[in-house]
């Protein structure tokens, strides 16, 4: 492959961005231009330095701007359901009182605005009420162009828009600041005089994105357009410039795309400005639109009014859930449309062109509420029209001002009085509200185990012990083999030398702890456990130590990605190895032996690149370490369980497949027993993806002091809460925890309504508190777990599903 | 008036013909009035139905599909490309859309009115115009009553197909509403429907008069009324201009034309002469100032390679591209020049320029299939006469080196991506 060179001038500027820990923004882009996807992209970071660049900064404000074009009706939107005169003057078409999402006693929103709803009670919906012009103008075009331009100045502004003119001011242009997501022309609103949005196709593959040398070759000459051709038309120059741009479009946006997505146009769209922003490439405004709303005819029938504004709730609902939460409280999404309709609907079941509406504006930092008030529905403007009780360029003077920075009264050409529309600045810590999570399943790509964090000995962190109460932060993106746009690691986590009883939280550096914990460890012990780890803008993971001093070990054994890769399908528990029972016996100081994964225990014996295990350790003579890899590779540094003399060690293993459909098992000090049960595979053929979610505590017997009794199964739960789906989950990953156990055992969690399988999830000693990641099929959406004697406190924290 | 080889070069490509050296330096000899009389009365392709219509195993979207296809081969093909020209035109301006009308025949109908009155009477296109069923539906006159008017129609004949914004009232578009009520469409017959019951017979004041109005008498009136009329001719000529020549035109010039279109009662034939004969039509400004639309974009791409729509396939790159027929983005139609210029849009026009390069290849007739035995200098210039396009010498660099670099590099196999590669210079895309 050639090294060949994607820059111009604009992206250029993504790469002379500051060079922090040895990484360049070219490196990246260059990875993403080869088109290899994001596996090749890690390839090419050097190992173990700080994540991607961040080319905006940590304060600005991103905007999501959604056109509803053709005059959506603000009367059938914040509907004033408390109002006769409402139902009196449009009675073919107004929203019945009881399909009212009700807000008040007087206005509540249409009945396709479900997610709009949840969020306007979850204080993240500002509905500006009576937005529009004291001087409305009722053609399409004019009215649009109106709001578009947003100018209030004296001597008129021709041939740009508000946010074309916020383009022009910044200090730090770039081609990828404005998206405009569609074809054919660039709205006016995002259109400077001197800078413009680009457009970028909903689907991939478009000029650019080839990967191979000739291609290169072909857009080199592309390129050369810009700098020599030299014809006589005013339009060659522009011709030149938007080729050679989408050649740069192309290849930095190329990982934007998914591998598969099943939803319409419009969904497609909202998805595309989310995964946008999370590229991190730049981008502060998104723009998507939707279409169709001049609804003379039919408003609530098939095309209607409901239909468009249903696909405007999911589009949103969407976009929030494809956002990754550490970019939510730096985003707001914002509607517009050139009007609203006329109290009175005509005798088409419609109605006809109008002048002041509603808009909306959503997101974590939004000062959520009615603004401004509702238009009289009796005292109207002439030919029935309600009367605008504020502007439409204040809505854009807060905007301006609160959101994305600039001299608004410059870029309006007039001072506004502004709205509170917005409760704190981009970048502010939400109080309160959680952020929201992914709906989108991930798939998993195994990695050969690397160590990223080792407080013994300074890897990754400072070489000491972390203290009580401390939280420290491991870079995580681009680390180890985890490409750019992977949404979560897989981490094995190792609390080890506690000082005092305490436990371990790992969540996305940037956003409020949960309540929730991956280890729990008493004094002088040593405990491991899986841990998916979601990753934000930073890249980063926090690990919070509760109390006494701990070391903390990671070793980073796979990643979730919304690229093509492995999928995974859960299996009923099933034993591979019992080293107590037959050949070879228990593994001595240093040895090693291999195990055969595939074509066992129902695992298929193709299509797999990797197995999830649960491994323990039991009956080992002294302390040591368990490291699973790849048969055929060298061994990791990196270990899946640590153990002292005597003690039972289970912990779920995520192991890729190495030579000849073997993975291999080496203990590092004195002799040790070893039991793997297979309880999943991933490959290409899998069934599901992962979701992982905020973590959420489904069970704590302690609050209620009613431990669970040997002997004795019980069912837990799943489908519906913490963000799974009602249907449509096919397996629960859980952190289970047993503490205070009153005798020695194990638990066991499987799918319920199966028989239970003779294999275990953890096991303990009298008194031991005990964490395993646990990844179990559904059955009826419940799980069944059984203690098997004696009695113990569990806590489940639900981390994620697989759909 | 005497012609140059550049001016009939220049009207030629403007009014949709493949520029040959040949045709070139034929109607060279005559001079310029008698160069577009023959232009404007150049006989019509007949209108010719696709096969598919006639086969009861075709879907409807397989139909349209060989409409389009249809559609794009005529404009290609036909010994009157101007006709094909404003066909296309009046699909821009009266706009409805396969997306909201559904139904293939009333889309089929329309075009073909646009078509039959492409460069004949305004006013008789209008009143057509009005009556289809297509239009009836897209702007929802079909559901106008005299028990609750409603605006679409009556507001976009006035602002959009007529007259423009400022010249009329909201007292007019209420009123023009009511006189519009009752014309429908039968669900039944699938065609235009006049419903005496649901017309409001009622007195309504319209442009400052009352009476009686009828739908046709608003348009009648608009049309012929002495200042109604000039206000038309003169929005009509600037849009006209605008798709001819380039945006904003010369005052001199709109008002010879617009006065010429009003004082022919609204001949647009009269009005495309008038404009044709202006020596603005000839300045620098003008033969500079196009940019190819997809359609043109794609016709000019038919006639070099002389292949069909059915095996290049536009239909697949035209929405990328910014203007997939049947399908205008919104009452207002296409917009021109800058429109057609953005990132996504270039990236549709690489998509079809790609797609011509396996299509020719696929069928044995790459011009490009034997370049090896040819220098880079003979190459360009075999792209420039196939394209019929003047690549300026910095293009010319551009492409030659192209050729070079595949040369010595180790992929001389894509020297023929110099047809895609030529297909994408900016000389090629302005028109």
């Amino acid at each position: 492959m050639l090294p060949f060179d994607i820059s111009t001038s604009n992206a250029l500027k993504h790469l002379t961005a500051p060079d922090v820990g040895g990484v360049s923004r070219r490196r990246f882009l260059q990875a993403i231009a080869a088109g290899a996807g994001a596996t090749a992209a890690a390839s090419l970071l050097p190992g173990g330095v700080a994540e991607a660049l961040s080319p905006i900064g940590e304060r600005d404000g991103i905007l999501l701007i959604v056109m509803l074009g053709g005059g959506n009706d603000g009367l059938n939107t914040v509907v004033p359901y408390g109002n006769g005169a409402y139902y009196s003057k449009r009675p073919q078409i107004a929203i019945p009182q009881n399909q009212v999402l009700v807000i008040n006693s007087d206005v509540g929103l249409s009945p396709s605005l479900t997610f709009v709803k949840e969020r306007y009670d979850a204080g993240q919906v500002a509905l500006v009420q009576g937005v529009g012009t004291a001087s409305p103008d009722f053609s399409h075009f004019t009215s649009m162009a109106n709001w578009m331009t947003g100018w209030g100045g004296t001597s008129p502004q021709l041939g740009n828009g508000w946010l074309g003119r916020w383009l022009d001011s910044l200090t730090s242009p770039d081609l990828l600041r404005a998206i405009h997501i569609g074809y054919g022309g660039i709205p006016l609103h995002l259109v400077g005089a001197g800078t413009r949005a680009v457009s970028l196709d909903p689907y991939p593959g478009g000029l650019g994105s080839g990967q191979q040398a000739y291609n290169q070759n072909f857009y080199s000459a592309i390129r050369e357009f810009k700098t020599t051709s030299n014809s006589s038309s005013i339009w060659t120059s522009p011709l030149a410039s938007a080729l050679s741009d989408q050649l740069d479009v192309a290849a930095t946006t190329a990982p934007v795309y998914p591998a598969s997505f099943d939803g319409d146009r419009t969904a497609r769209e909202f998805m595309i400005a989310a995964r946008l922003i999370n590229a991190n490439i730049g981008t502060r405004v998104v723009s998507v639109s939707i279409g169709g709303f001049d609804h003379h005819d039919s408003q609530n029938g098939n095309d209607g009014q409901l239909e468009l504004l249903k696909k405007l709730d999911d589009g949103l609902r969407l976009f929030w859930a494809t956002l990754d939460p550490q970019w939510q409280p730096r985003t707001a999404a914002m509607t517009f449309s050139e009007f609203g309709r006329r109290v009175k609907g005509n005798s088409s079941e419609g109605s006809d062109h109008g002048a002041a509406s509603c808009l909306m504006l959503m997101g974590p930092q939004v000062r959520g509420g009615l603004h401004a008030t509702y238009p009289s529905l009796t005292t109207l403007l002439p030919h029935d029209q309600l009367a605008a009780s504020v502007d439409y360029r204040q809505v854009y003077t807060s905007v301006i001002d609160r959101w994305l920075g600039g001299d608004s009264q410059a870029l309006l050409g007039k001072n506004y009085e502004p709205l509170s529309l917005f409760a704190r600045t981009p970048g502010d810590v939400v109080p309160g509200v959680p952020p929201i999570v992914s709906t989108s399943p991930a798939t998993i790509i195994a990695l050969s185990p690397t160590r990223v964090l080792d407080t013994r000995h300074g890897v990754g962190a400072p070489a000491h012990a972390v203290g009580p109460g401390t939280t420290i932060e491991v870079a995580l993106r681009g680390v180890a083999g985890v490409p750019p746009l992977a949404s979560a690691v897989l981490m094995n986590v190792t609390v080890t030398q506690p000082t005092s009883a305490g436990y371990v939280t790992v969540w996305p550096t940037g956003i409020a702890m949960p309540t929730a914990s991956n280890l729990n460890a008493m004094p002088g012990q040593t405990v491991p456990n899986l841990v998916i780890a979601k990753l934000g803008a930073s890249g980063k993971a926090s690990f919070f130590n509760s109390s006494g001093s701990s070391h903390l070990i990671a070793d980073v054994v796979g990643y979730l990605t919304s690229e093509a890769g492995g999928r995974l399908t859960t299996i009923s528990p099933a034993r591979l190895l019992d080293s107590r029972v037959g050949l070879p016996g228990a593994i001595g100081p240093g040895g090693s032996m291999e195990l055969a994964v595939l074509g066992v225990g129902g695992v298929p014996a193709a299509g797999v690149t990797s197995v999830v295990l649960n491994v323990t350790v039991t009956e080992p003579t002294s302390a040591a370490y368990l490291t699973v890899w790849p048969a055929g590779e060298p061994r990791p540094e990196a270990s899946s369980l640590n153990y002292v003399a005597r003690q039972t060690v289970p912990n779920l293993v995520m192991a890729k497949v190495g030579a000849g459909g073997k993975i291999a098992l080496f203990n590092s000090a004195g002799r040790t027993n070893v039991i793997v049960d297979v309880v999943g595979w991933i490959g290409p053929l899998g069934q599901s993806g992962v979701v992982p979610v905020a973590p959420l505590r489904l069970l704590d017997t302690r609050a209620t002091n009613a431990p669970l009794i040997g002997g004795r199964a019980v069912d837990l739960r799943i489908s519906g809460l913490g963000g799974v789906p009602s249907t449509g989950a096919t397996a629960a990953v859980l952190n289970v925890t047993v503490t205070q156990p009153s005798r020695a055992g194990y638990l066991t969690v499987w799918p319920a309504g199966e028989v239970r399988p003779t294999t275990s999830n953890l096991n303990f000693v009298e008194g031991q508190t005990v964490p395993n990641l646990v990844v179990s099929k559904l059955g009826a959406g419940k799980v069944s777990m059984f203690l098997d004697a004696g009695s113990g406190h569990v806590l489940v924290d639900l981390v994620g599903y697989c759909a | 008036m005497p012609t140059t080889v550049i001016q009939v070069r220049h009207l030629l490509r403007r009014t949709g013909y493949q520029a040959t050296p040949t045709l070139v330096g034929e109607l060279s000899t005559l001079d310029l009035p008698a160069l577009v009389e023959w232009i404007l009365n150049a006989p019509a392709a007949l209108e010719v139905d696709p096969v598919e219509f006639s086969d009861p195993g075709k879907s409807d979207w397989e139909k349209q599909v060989a409409f389009i296809q249809q559609w794009y081969d005529r404009m290609a093909t036909s010994s009157s490309p101007l006709v094909e020209k404003m066909t296309l035109f009046w699909h821009g301006h009266f706009v409805s859309s396969a997306e909201k009308v559904g139904h293939l025949a009333w889309m089929v109908s329309q075009i073909r009115l646009y078509r039959q009155h492409a460069i004949g009477d305004f006013k008789v296109l209008t009143q057509a115009m009005a009556l289809e069923p297509a239009m009836l539906e897209y702007l929802d006159n079909s559901s106008n009553t005299k028990y609750g008017a409603q605006q679409n129609f009556a507001r976009e004949l006035m602002e959009l197909f007529t007259m423009g914004v400022g010249n009329y009232t909201e007292t007019d578009v209420d009123e023009v509403a009511r006189a519009w009520t009752g014309h429908g469409v039968d669900w039944d017959l699938m065609t235009y429907k006049y419903r005496e019951a649901r017309h409001d017979t009622g007195l309504k004041t319209i442009f400052g008069t009352e009476k009686r109005w009828t739908g046709p008498e608003v348009i009648d009136t608009i049309l012929t009324r002495a200042d109604k009329r000039d206000v038309v001719a003169t929005f009509i000529s600037k849009k006209l201009w605008g798709f001819f020549a380039h945006s904003n035109p010369p005052p001199a010039a709109l008002q010879a034309i617009a006065a010429a279109f009003s004082a022919s009662s609204l001949d647009i034939k009269t009005l495309l002469r008038t404009m044709f004969l202006r020596p603005e039509f000839y300045s620098d400004t003008a033969k500079n100032g196009m940019v190819r639309n997809p359609a043109e974009y794609v016709t000019a791409v038919l006639r070099a390679t002389q292949m069909t729509a059915a095996e290049l396939h536009p239909e697949w790159n035209d929405d990328n591209m910014g203007m997939r027929l049947l399908y205008p983005p919104n009452v207002a139609g296409w917009k021109t020049n800058g429109y057609f210029i953005s990132t996504s849009a270039m990236a549709g026009r690489g998509d079809f320029a790609q797609q011509v390069h396996w299509a020719l290849n696929k069928a044995g007739k790459h011009p490009l299939v034997d370049s090896t035995k040819q220098t880079p200098a003979a190459l360009v210039a075999l792209m420039a006469s196939y394209l019929e396009v003047s690549f300026s010498p910095g293009t010319t660099t551009v492409l030659t080196n192209f050729i070079t670099r595949t040369r010595t590099g180790q992929h001389k196999w894509t020297e023929p991506m110099l047809l895609p590669l030529a297909m994408l210079t900016p000389e090629f895309s302005v028109a």
